[in-house]
């Protein structure tokens, strides 16, 4: 009785992606999720890259907000650099639909999806399972999983129910607020990426069109730089400068752990996924691809183990970081090392390196010559930039 | 003693992710502080987006 080859713990990207390639592969899945409603609430810009995305899915309109043509850095006195996205596109989706796709795909593949569910402590493993106590508004109970994925996001709680170190340090906790604006006047197809440390110190600001004229609007700043004041307050002030006469249609707040990735993100009997093992790009605090990526190598490894050697899935499981750090691991590791570099530089030289772009013509206007620029007279970070683009 | 200002609170989990004394769960839709594990280490603090914990708040 309530025992499953896999259980997860989680229902956002992550979680969902990990239940649904289990499921595909002939796994007994049971997926939890504390929220009454999967995909709710949204805390996320919503913000993916085209070939992050269509790896796993064909865009669907019923979950796409808005394609992505073109971005732009807007330097912290305002000045505007439309940049050169070569050829590359971009969606911003509405999570609260992706999400739940996601989840219905794994249930239409035999997973059993439970909300209003959450888990509130596991076992150690034994003989060959973990046990998961459940609890909904009425009852508690336990489930028994051969293995256990552990994708409850930024809380990160049941990995350290296992013994695995996640805590974030605040310094590498971007802290979020964003507000959907309606009645602004932007350009439905750019998104826009503000540096400043009047605003946003230790992170940026964001604004990423929804449709005509409405966008996500939020920033997010180290957890450590916050100066006496709250992401909400950062964020009413930019509001003030840049949308002061918009609707808020909806407001969030949340984090996202930008640390390069927890340390051991696997134990027996157990795997982490998403931001629950720090998978974020530590730069730019996307997390959603990675989610994916991560839920679906968990999926594989464990239909893998249990289908060809039923029962022994502990010696499989080392490939589970080996697998995520040749993805994307190695790379966020890297980006770890320049964020405080590209964060550290000041006000005065963004505007400086602005003015510098919109001379040159757009093909020009690339991530790279703006790091370039950057780090022209700053041969620490030079040295550090070296070391991740080689 | 660190405290939540459940008006202010918006359940997102990154006081959580913070707290090294694991003094923070998330039960029911609502925050709650383990005061005998809490170290008073402010991490939690420095972090809500809102600004829903303090001492004694
Ligand atoms: C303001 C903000 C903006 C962002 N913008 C972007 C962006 O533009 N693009 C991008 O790629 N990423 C963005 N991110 C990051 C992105 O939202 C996350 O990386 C992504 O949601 C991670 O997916 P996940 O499945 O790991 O976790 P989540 O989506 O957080 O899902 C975890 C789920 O686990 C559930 N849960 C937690 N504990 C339990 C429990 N004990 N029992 C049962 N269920 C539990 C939670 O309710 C939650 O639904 C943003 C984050 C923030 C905060
Ligand atoms: S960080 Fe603040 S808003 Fe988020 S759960 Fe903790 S107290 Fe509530
Ligand atoms: S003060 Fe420190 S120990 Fe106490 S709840 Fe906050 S983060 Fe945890």
């Amino acid at each position: 009785m309530n025992e499953y080859d896999m259980v997860v713990i989680g229902g956002g990207p992550a979680g969902s992606m990990a239940a649904c390639t289990a499921a595909e592969n002939g796994l007994s899945v049971l997926l939890v999720e504390r929220d009454p409603i999967i995909g709710h609430p949204v805390r996320c810009a919503e913000g993916v890259d085209e070939k992050g995305l269509c790896e796993f899915f064909t865009p669907d309109p019923s979950w796409i907000a808005s394609e992505m043509t073109g971005y732009n850095l807007v330097a912290p006195d305002g000045t505007v650099v439309a940049m050169n996205v070569d050829g590359q596109k971009g969606y911003i989706l509405e999570r609260i639909i992706f999400d739940r796709m996601i989840a219905e795909r794994a249930a239409g593949s035999g997973a059993m999806i439970k909300t209003g569910v959450e888990a509130v402590s596991m076992s150690e493993y034994r003989n060959g399972l973990r046990t998961v106590q459940l609890r909904n508004c009425s009852k508690e109970w336990s489930a028994h999983a051969r293995v256990v994925i552990a994708a409850d996001g930024v809380e990160s709680r049941v990995a350290r129910w296992a013994g695995l170190n996640t805590t974030t340090n605040p310094h590498d906790m971007e802290t979020c607020a964003q507000v959907t604006l309606s009645g602004i006047d932007i350009d439905p197809n750019s998104f826009s990426l503000y540096f400043t440390k009047l605003y946003a110190p230790g992170g940026y600001a964001w604004v990423f069109p929804k449709g005509e004229c409405t966008a996500n609007v939020g920033l997010g700043i180290s957890g450590d730089k916050t100066n006496g004041k709250n992401p909400c307050n950062y964020l009413d002030d930019f509001r003030a400068r840049y949308f002061p006469d918009a609707s808020v249609v909806a407001r969030t707040v949340g984090g996202v752990q930008c640390s390069g990735g927890a340390e051991k993100i696997f134990a027996d009997g157990l795997m982490v996924c998403g931001d629950a093992a720090h998978m974020a790009n530590p730069i730019t605090g996307g997390g959603i691809i990675n989610g994916l990526i991560a839920g679906k190598i968990a999926g594989e490894i464990a239909a893998d183990a249990l289908k060809t050697q039923h029962g022994a899935i502990e010696g499989n499981l080392k490939q589970f970081p080996k697998r995520c750090n040749d993805r994307f691991g190695k790379m966020n590791r890297r980006f770890y090392r320049i964020k405080e570099g590209i964060f550290n530089i000041p006000d005065y030289r963004f505007n400086e390196i602005a003015h510098e772009m919109i001379k040159l013509p757009i093909e020009k206007r690339t991530p790279v010559r703006v790091l370039r620029s950057a780090v022209f007279n700053n041969p620490e970070l030079l040295l550090l930039l070296a070391k991740v683009v080689l | 003693m660190i405290e939540v200002d459940r008006r202010l609170c918006d359940v997102c989990g990154t006081c959580v992710a913070v707290c090294s004394s694991d003094a923070i769960t998330i039960r029911g839709n609502k925050l709650v502080i383990d005061h005998e594990l809490c170290v008073n280490c402010l991490a939690c603090v420095s972090v809500c987006p809102v600004g829903a914990l303090g001492e004694g708040k």
